[in-house]
Protein backbone atom coordinates (compact mmCIF):
# COMPACT_ATOMS: atom_id res chain seq x y z
CA UNK A 1 0.00 0.00 0.00
CA UNK A 2 1.55 3.36 -0.96
CA UNK A 3 2.61 5.32 2.08
CA UNK A 4 0.96 8.49 0.79
CA UNK A 5 -2.45 6.81 0.59
CA UNK A 6 -2.02 5.21 4.01
CA UNK A 7 -0.99 8.55 5.49
CA UNK A 8 -3.88 10.36 3.89
CA UNK A 9 -6.52 7.90 5.05
CA UNK A 10 -5.01 7.55 8.51
CA UNK A 11 -4.80 11.34 8.95
CA UNK A 12 -8.43 11.67 8.00
CA UNK A 13 -9.36 9.02 10.55
CA UNK A 14 -7.35 10.78 13.27
CA UNK A 15 -9.01 14.10 12.52
CA UNK A 16 -12.45 12.56 12.65
CA UNK A 17 -12.10 10.14 15.55
CA UNK A 18 -9.27 11.12 17.86
CA UNK A 19 -11.23 13.29 20.27
CA UNK A 20 -13.96 10.69 20.49
CA UNK A 21 -11.37 8.02 21.33
CA UNK A 22 -9.74 10.29 23.87
CA UNK A 23 -13.05 11.09 25.58
CA UNK A 24 -13.91 7.42 25.86
CA UNK A 25 -10.42 6.59 27.11
CA UNK A 26 -10.73 9.37 29.67
CA UNK A 27 -13.84 7.71 31.10
CA UNK A 28 -12.04 4.39 31.11
CA UNK A 29 -9.25 5.93 33.18
CA UNK A 30 -11.75 7.64 35.49
CA UNK A 31 -10.68 11.10 34.36
CA UNK A 32 -6.92 10.63 34.07
CA UNK A 33 -6.35 12.56 30.85
CA UNK A 34 -2.61 11.83 30.77
CA UNK A 35 -3.10 8.08 30.90
CA UNK A 36 -5.96 8.38 28.41
CA UNK A 37 -3.68 10.28 26.02
CA UNK A 38 -1.03 7.56 26.38
CA UNK A 39 -3.57 4.86 25.61
CA UNK A 40 -4.87 6.67 22.55
CA UNK A 41 -1.35 7.31 21.25
CA UNK A 42 -0.53 3.61 21.61
CA UNK A 43 -3.76 2.62 19.89
CA UNK A 44 -3.32 5.00 16.97
CA UNK A 45 0.30 4.01 16.37
CA UNK A 46 -0.71 0.35 16.22
CA UNK A 47 -3.66 1.22 14.05
CA UNK A 48 -1.31 2.92 11.56
CA UNK A 49 0.72 -0.28 11.31
CA UNK A 50 -2.44 -2.35 10.80
CA UNK A 51 -4.07 0.16 8.47
CA UNK A 52 -3.84 -1.90 5.23
CA UNK A 53 -5.69 -4.72 7.00
CA UNK A 54 -8.45 -2.68 8.62
CA UNK A 55 -8.97 0.25 6.26
CA UNK A 56 -11.68 -1.35 4.15
CA UNK A 57 -13.40 -3.36 6.84
CA UNK A 58 -14.90 -0.37 8.62
CA UNK A 59 -13.51 -1.69 11.88
CA UNK A 60 -10.91 0.95 12.53
CA UNK A 61 -12.67 2.33 15.59
CA UNK A 62 -13.29 -1.13 17.03
CA UNK A 63 -9.66 -2.05 16.40
CA UNK A 64 -8.40 1.11 18.08
CA UNK A 65 -10.80 0.74 20.97
CA UNK A 66 -9.76 -2.89 21.52
CA UNK A 67 -6.15 -1.72 21.87
CA UNK A 68 -7.17 1.03 24.28
CA UNK A 69 -9.10 -1.40 26.49
CA UNK A 70 -6.40 -4.06 26.46
CA UNK A 71 -3.64 -1.55 27.09
CA UNK A 72 -5.57 -0.12 30.01
CA UNK A 73 -6.24 -3.51 31.56
CA UNK A 74 -2.57 -4.43 31.06
CA UNK A 75 -1.64 -1.18 32.75
CA UNK A 76 -3.73 -1.79 35.84
CA UNK A 77 -2.49 -5.40 36.02
CA UNK A 78 1.13 -4.32 36.24
CA UNK A 79 2.64 -4.99 39.66
CA UNK A 80 2.00 -2.10 41.97
CA UNK A 81 5.71 -1.53 42.65
CA UNK A 82 6.33 -0.94 38.95
CA UNK A 83 3.40 1.32 38.49
CA UNK A 84 3.08 5.02 38.89
CA UNK A 85 0.16 5.98 41.05
CA UNK A 86 -2.33 7.90 39.02
CA UNK A 87 -4.62 10.36 40.68
CA UNK A 88 -7.34 11.93 38.57
CA UNK A 89 -7.35 15.14 40.58
CA UNK A 90 -4.47 17.21 41.85
CA UNK A 91 -4.56 17.07 45.63
CA UNK A 92 -4.22 20.83 46.04
CA UNK A 93 -5.99 21.98 42.92
CA UNK A 94 -8.24 25.01 42.81
CA UNK A 95 -11.83 24.66 43.83
CA UNK A 96 -14.72 24.87 41.38
CA UNK A 97 -15.14 28.29 39.80
CA UNK A 98 -18.81 28.37 40.69
CA UNK A 99 -20.45 27.18 43.88
CA UNK A 100 -23.39 25.91 41.89
CA UNK A 101 -23.60 22.12 41.82
CA UNK A 102 -25.20 20.74 38.69
CA UNK A 103 -27.44 17.71 38.38
CA UNK A 104 -28.76 17.68 41.88
CA UNK A 105 -25.45 18.24 43.60
CA UNK A 106 -23.27 15.98 41.47
CA UNK A 107 -20.37 17.45 39.52
CA UNK A 108 -17.79 15.97 37.19
CA UNK A 109 -15.20 15.27 39.86
CA UNK A 110 -17.74 13.31 41.92
CA UNK A 111 -18.59 11.16 38.93
CA UNK A 112 -14.93 10.57 38.15
CA UNK A 113 -14.30 9.60 41.74
CA UNK A 114 -17.22 7.17 41.58
CA UNK A 115 -15.87 5.69 38.34
CA UNK A 116 -12.44 5.33 39.94
CA UNK A 117 -14.03 3.31 42.73
CA UNK A 118 -15.10 0.65 40.23
CA UNK A 119 -12.76 -2.22 39.29
CA UNK A 120 -11.24 -1.55 35.84
CA UNK A 121 -13.13 -4.25 33.95
CA UNK A 122 -16.41 -3.23 35.56
CA UNK A 123 -15.72 0.36 34.58
CA UNK A 124 -14.88 -0.73 31.06
CA UNK A 125 -18.18 -2.60 30.82
CA UNK A 126 -20.10 0.52 31.82
CA UNK A 127 -18.23 2.75 29.38
CA UNK A 128 -18.59 0.31 26.50
CA UNK A 129 -22.28 -0.34 27.09
CA UNK A 130 -23.56 3.04 28.22
CA UNK A 131 -21.14 5.52 26.64
CA UNK A 132 -20.20 3.84 23.40
CA UNK A 133 -23.59 2.13 23.05
CA UNK A 134 -22.03 -1.22 22.18
CA UNK A 135 -24.19 -4.31 22.39
CA UNK A 136 -23.70 -6.93 25.07
CA UNK A 137 -22.12 -9.20 22.48
CA UNK A 138 -19.71 -6.53 21.23
CA UNK A 139 -18.74 -5.65 24.79
CA UNK A 140 -18.17 -9.31 25.66
CA UNK A 141 -16.00 -9.66 22.58
CA UNK A 142 -13.89 -6.64 23.48
CA UNK A 143 -13.50 -7.66 27.09
CA UNK A 144 -12.94 -11.30 26.17
CA UNK A 145 -15.61 -12.59 28.52
CA UNK A 146 -19.10 -14.08 28.31
CA UNK A 147 -22.22 -12.04 27.64
CA UNK A 148 -23.52 -13.08 31.06
CA UNK A 149 -20.44 -11.59 32.67
CA UNK A 150 -21.00 -8.33 30.83
CA UNK A 151 -24.60 -8.17 32.03
CA UNK A 152 -23.72 -8.87 35.62
CA UNK A 153 -20.75 -6.49 35.61
CA UNK A 154 -22.83 -3.70 34.10
CA UNK A 155 -25.66 -4.22 36.56
CA UNK A 156 -23.30 -4.24 39.54
CA UNK A 157 -21.48 -1.17 38.25
CA UNK A 158 -24.70 0.76 37.75
CA UNK A 159 -25.89 -0.11 41.27
CA UNK A 160 -22.53 0.84 42.73
CA UNK A 161 -22.49 4.17 40.92
CA UNK A 162 -26.02 4.86 42.08
CA UNK A 163 -25.04 4.27 45.71
CA UNK A 164 -21.87 6.34 45.48
CA UNK A 165 -23.49 9.27 43.70
CA UNK A 166 -26.59 9.21 45.88
CA UNK A 167 -24.34 9.79 48.87
CA UNK A 168 -22.57 12.67 47.13
CA UNK A 169 -25.85 14.25 46.04
CA UNK A 170 -27.31 14.08 49.54
CA UNK A 171 -24.20 15.59 51.09
CA UNK A 172 -24.14 18.38 48.50
CA UNK A 173 -27.81 19.11 49.00
CA UNK A 174 -27.31 19.35 52.76
CA UNK A 175 -24.33 21.62 52.25
CA UNK A 176 -26.34 23.76 49.86
CA UNK A 177 -29.17 24.12 52.34
CA UNK A 178 -26.76 25.37 54.99
CA UNK A 179 -25.43 28.15 52.66
CA UNK B 1 -30.42 8.51 39.37
CA UNK B 2 -29.79 10.55 36.22
CA UNK B 3 -29.40 8.89 32.90
CA UNK B 4 -26.00 7.22 32.95
CA UNK B 5 -24.87 8.66 29.64
CA UNK B 6 -25.58 12.19 30.85
CA UNK B 7 -23.57 11.51 33.97
CA UNK B 8 -20.64 10.19 31.96
CA UNK B 9 -20.84 13.26 29.74
CA UNK B 10 -20.74 15.43 32.85
CA UNK B 11 -17.56 13.63 33.96
CA UNK B 12 -15.81 15.02 30.87
CA UNK B 13 -17.09 18.58 30.86
CA UNK B 14 -14.33 20.17 32.91
CA UNK B 15 -11.43 18.06 31.61
CA UNK B 16 -8.96 19.86 29.31
CA UNK B 17 -8.48 18.85 25.70
CA UNK B 18 -11.74 16.97 25.32
CA UNK B 19 -13.81 19.47 23.39
CA UNK B 20 -15.42 17.52 20.53
CA UNK B 21 -15.23 20.59 18.27
CA UNK B 22 -11.50 21.14 18.67
CA UNK B 23 -9.15 20.97 15.69
CA UNK B 24 -7.00 17.85 15.57
CA UNK B 25 -3.55 17.83 13.97
CA UNK B 26 -2.69 14.24 13.00
CA UNK B 27 1.05 14.91 12.57
CA UNK B 28 2.07 13.46 15.93
CA UNK B 29 0.07 10.28 15.54
CA UNK B 30 1.33 9.93 11.99
CA UNK B 31 4.95 10.21 13.11
CA UNK B 32 4.45 7.71 15.93
CA UNK B 33 2.76 5.27 13.56
CA UNK B 34 5.58 5.57 11.04
CA UNK B 35 8.15 5.07 13.75
CA UNK B 36 6.44 1.93 15.00
CA UNK B 37 6.13 0.59 11.46
CA UNK B 38 9.80 1.25 10.79
CA UNK B 39 10.88 -0.47 14.01
CA UNK B 40 8.73 -3.50 13.25
CA UNK B 41 10.18 -3.78 9.77
CA UNK B 42 13.72 -3.61 11.12
CA UNK B 43 12.92 -6.32 13.64
CA UNK B 44 11.26 -8.37 10.90
CA UNK B 45 14.30 -8.12 8.67
CA UNK B 46 16.62 -9.07 11.51
CA UNK B 47 14.37 -11.99 12.49
CA UNK B 48 14.17 -13.31 8.95
CA UNK B 49 17.90 -12.99 8.59
CA UNK B 50 18.45 -14.89 11.83
CA UNK B 51 16.17 -17.65 10.58
CA UNK B 52 18.14 -17.87 7.34
CA UNK B 53 21.43 -18.03 9.20
CA UNK B 54 20.08 -20.74 11.53
CA UNK B 55 18.83 -22.79 8.59
CA UNK B 56 22.19 -22.42 6.92
CA UNK B 57 24.18 -23.27 10.03
CA UNK B 58 22.23 -26.33 11.18
CA UNK B 59 23.46 -28.69 8.43
CA UNK B 60 26.94 -27.24 8.76
CA UNK B 61 26.89 -27.87 12.50
CA UNK B 62 25.65 -31.42 11.99
CA UNK B 63 28.48 -32.05 9.56
CA UNK B 64 31.09 -30.47 11.78
CA UNK B 65 30.02 -32.67 14.66
CA UNK B 66 30.10 -35.83 12.52
CA UNK B 67 26.35 -36.01 12.09
CA UNK B 68 24.23 -37.39 9.25
CA UNK B 69 26.25 -37.99 6.11
CA UNK B 70 23.70 -36.87 3.54
CA UNK B 71 23.02 -33.49 5.13
CA UNK B 72 26.64 -33.07 6.08
CA UNK B 73 27.83 -33.76 2.57
CA UNK B 74 25.47 -31.16 1.20
CA UNK B 75 26.56 -28.58 3.72
CA UNK B 76 30.19 -29.34 3.08
CA UNK B 77 29.85 -28.82 -0.65
CA UNK B 78 27.91 -25.60 -0.03
CA UNK B 79 30.70 -24.18 2.08
CA UNK B 80 33.38 -25.15 -0.39
CA UNK B 81 31.56 -23.77 -3.38
CA UNK B 82 31.52 -20.25 -1.92
CA UNK B 83 35.08 -19.14 -1.31
CA UNK B 84 35.74 -16.62 1.41
CA UNK B 85 37.22 -13.26 0.50
CA UNK B 86 41.00 -13.41 0.57
CA UNK B 87 41.05 -17.17 0.65
CA UNK B 88 43.58 -18.82 -1.68
CA UNK B 89 41.86 -22.14 -1.60
CA UNK B 90 38.26 -23.18 -2.05
CA UNK B 91 38.75 -26.12 0.30
CA UNK B 92 38.28 -24.32 3.59
CA UNK B 93 38.01 -26.52 6.67
CA UNK B 94 34.40 -27.32 7.48
CA UNK B 95 34.79 -25.68 10.89
CA UNK B 96 34.78 -22.22 9.31
CA UNK B 97 31.48 -20.33 9.18
CA UNK B 98 29.60 -20.06 5.88
CA UNK B 99 31.13 -17.75 3.37
CA UNK B 100 30.10 -14.13 2.89
CA UNK B 101 29.47 -12.71 -0.58
CA UNK B 102 32.64 -11.93 -2.47
CA UNK B 103 31.01 -9.57 -4.93
CA UNK B 104 31.09 -5.99 -3.78
CA UNK B 105 28.95 -3.51 -5.67
CA UNK B 106 30.86 -0.37 -6.59
CA UNK B 107 29.73 3.16 -5.84
CA UNK B 108 29.08 5.46 -8.77
CA UNK B 109 28.20 9.14 -8.93
CA UNK B 110 24.49 9.89 -8.76
CA UNK B 111 23.11 12.49 -11.11
CA UNK B 112 19.37 11.84 -10.96
CA UNK B 113 16.63 13.68 -9.13
CA UNK B 114 17.15 14.15 -5.41
CA UNK B 115 14.30 13.22 -3.09
CA UNK B 116 13.04 15.61 -0.38
CA UNK B 117 14.92 15.52 2.87
CA UNK B 118 18.15 13.97 1.62
CA UNK B 119 20.76 14.27 -1.11
CA UNK B 120 23.12 11.54 -2.20
CA UNK B 121 26.41 11.95 -4.07
CA UNK B 122 26.97 8.27 -4.89
CA UNK B 123 24.79 5.19 -5.26
CA UNK B 124 25.62 1.50 -5.70
CA UNK B 125 26.13 0.62 -9.36
CA UNK B 126 22.89 -0.72 -10.81
CA UNK B 127 20.84 0.76 -7.99
CA UNK B 128 18.40 3.64 -8.17
CA UNK B 129 16.83 6.07 -5.76
CA UNK B 130 13.47 4.38 -5.42
CA UNK B 131 11.88 7.24 -3.56
CA UNK B 132 11.83 9.07 -0.33
CA UNK B 133 10.26 11.66 1.87
CA UNK B 134 11.17 13.63 4.94
CA UNK B 135 11.43 10.42 6.98
CA UNK B 136 13.47 8.10 4.79
CA UNK B 137 15.44 7.81 1.58
CA UNK B 138 15.14 4.42 -0.10
CA UNK B 139 17.51 2.96 -2.71
CA UNK B 140 17.01 -0.39 -4.40
CA UNK B 141 18.33 -2.43 -7.32
CA UNK B 142 17.06 -1.09 -10.63
CA UNK B 143 15.07 -4.26 -11.35
CA UNK B 144 13.64 -4.63 -7.85
CA UNK B 145 9.99 -5.67 -8.16
CA UNK B 146 9.23 -4.35 -4.68
CA UNK B 147 8.73 -0.70 -5.53
CA UNK B 148 7.02 0.33 -2.30
CA UNK B 149 9.12 2.82 -0.39
CA UNK B 150 7.44 1.54 2.78
CA UNK B 151 9.24 -1.74 2.33
CA UNK B 152 12.89 -1.73 3.39
CA UNK B 153 13.72 -5.38 2.86
CA UNK B 154 16.87 -5.80 0.78
CA UNK B 155 17.15 -2.06 0.26
CA UNK B 156 19.53 0.70 1.23
CA UNK B 157 17.73 3.10 3.54
CA UNK B 158 18.80 6.42 5.06
CA UNK B 159 16.84 7.93 7.93
CA UNK B 160 17.30 10.08 10.97
CA UNK B 161 17.64 8.43 14.37
CA UNK B 162 14.28 8.41 16.16
CA UNK B 163 13.67 11.19 18.64
CA UNK B 164 14.74 10.40 22.15
CA UNK B 165 17.36 7.85 21.08
CA UNK B 166 20.87 8.99 21.86
CA UNK B 167 24.25 8.05 20.50
CA UNK B 168 24.62 4.37 19.54
CA UNK B 169 26.48 2.08 21.91
CA UNK B 170 26.48 -1.22 20.07
CA UNK B 171 28.73 -2.31 17.24
CA UNK B 172 32.22 -1.22 16.26
CA UNK B 173 33.49 2.30 15.78
CA UNK B 174 33.26 3.54 12.20
CA UNK B 175 33.75 7.27 11.73
CA UNK B 176 32.10 8.99 8.80
CA UNK B 177 33.95 12.01 7.40
CA UNK B 178 35.67 12.43 10.74
CA UNK B 179 32.46 12.32 12.75
CA UNK B 180 31.67 9.53 15.23
CA UNK B 181 29.72 6.51 14.07
CA UNK B 182 29.17 2.88 14.88
CA UNK B 183 28.71 -0.08 12.59
CA UNK B 184 26.64 -3.12 13.49
CA UNK B 185 25.38 -6.19 11.67
CA UNK B 186 22.01 -7.76 12.48
CA UNK B 187 21.41 -10.84 10.37
CA UNK B 188 21.81 -9.83 6.75
CA UNK B 189 21.40 -6.16 7.53
CA UNK B 190 24.25 -3.76 8.20
CA UNK B 191 23.46 -0.69 10.23
CA UNK B 192 25.68 2.36 10.34
CA UNK B 193 24.69 5.07 12.80
CA UNK B 194 26.73 8.26 12.64
CA UNK B 195 26.56 11.89 13.55
CA UNK B 196 25.71 14.11 10.60
CA UNK B 197 27.25 17.50 9.88
CA UNK B 198 24.37 19.24 11.67
CA UNK B 199 24.78 17.10 14.82
CA UNK B 200 21.77 14.89 14.21
CA UNK B 201 22.29 11.13 14.21
CA UNK B 202 21.73 9.40 10.90
CA UNK B 203 20.97 5.72 10.45
CA UNK B 204 21.84 3.86 7.26
CA UNK B 205 20.53 0.36 6.81
CA UNK B 206 22.19 -1.70 4.07
CA UNK B 207 21.72 -5.32 3.00
CA UNK B 208 24.79 -7.55 3.17
CA UNK B 209 24.03 -8.52 -0.44
CA UNK B 210 25.83 -5.31 -1.42
CA UNK B 211 29.02 -7.02 -0.32
CA UNK B 212 30.13 -3.88 1.48
CA UNK B 213 32.27 -3.59 4.54
CA UNK B 214 31.94 -0.81 7.10
CA UNK B 215 34.44 1.37 5.24
CA UNK B 216 32.47 1.22 2.00
CA UNK B 217 29.26 1.94 3.85
CA UNK B 218 30.93 4.93 5.51
CA UNK B 219 32.05 6.11 2.06
CA UNK B 220 28.43 6.04 0.91
CA UNK B 221 27.39 7.82 4.11
CA UNK B 222 29.92 10.57 3.54
CA UNK B 223 28.09 11.42 0.33
CA UNK B 224 24.71 11.68 2.03
CA UNK B 225 23.51 15.14 2.93
CA UNK B 226 20.64 15.42 5.37
CA UNK B 227 18.61 18.50 4.61
CA UNK B 228 16.82 20.69 7.09
CA UNK B 229 13.40 19.32 6.22
CA UNK B 230 14.36 15.73 7.05
CA UNK B 231 12.45 14.56 10.10
CA UNK B 232 13.16 11.87 12.66
CA UNK B 233 10.61 9.30 13.70
CA UNK B 234 9.19 9.57 17.18
CA UNK B 235 9.02 6.97 19.90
Amino acid sequence: MPRSLRDEEFSEFVRARRVELLRSACLLTAGDTHLAEDLVQIALARLYVAWPRVRRSDTQVAYAWRIVVNAHIDEVRRPRWRRERYVPELPDGPGPASPSIPLGGIDGSAIRAALAALPPRMRAAVVLRHWMDLSVGQTADLLNCSEGTVKSQTAKATARLRDLLAGVGAAATTEGNHR
Amino acid sequence: MNDLKDLLELALTDRPGLDPAQHVDPAGDLARGRGLLRRRRLVGVAGAATAVVVVALVPWAIHASGGGPAVGAHASSTVRSAPRPGSASSTEPASNPPATPVHSIALIAYQGQQPPGYQVAEVPSGWVVQGGNAYALVLAPQDDKDTSIDSFIGKLVVMLQSQGVGAPTVGTSQPVAGRPGRFDVQGNTQILTYQGADGRWVVIQAPTSLGWDSTRLAQFAAGVQVLGNAQPGQG
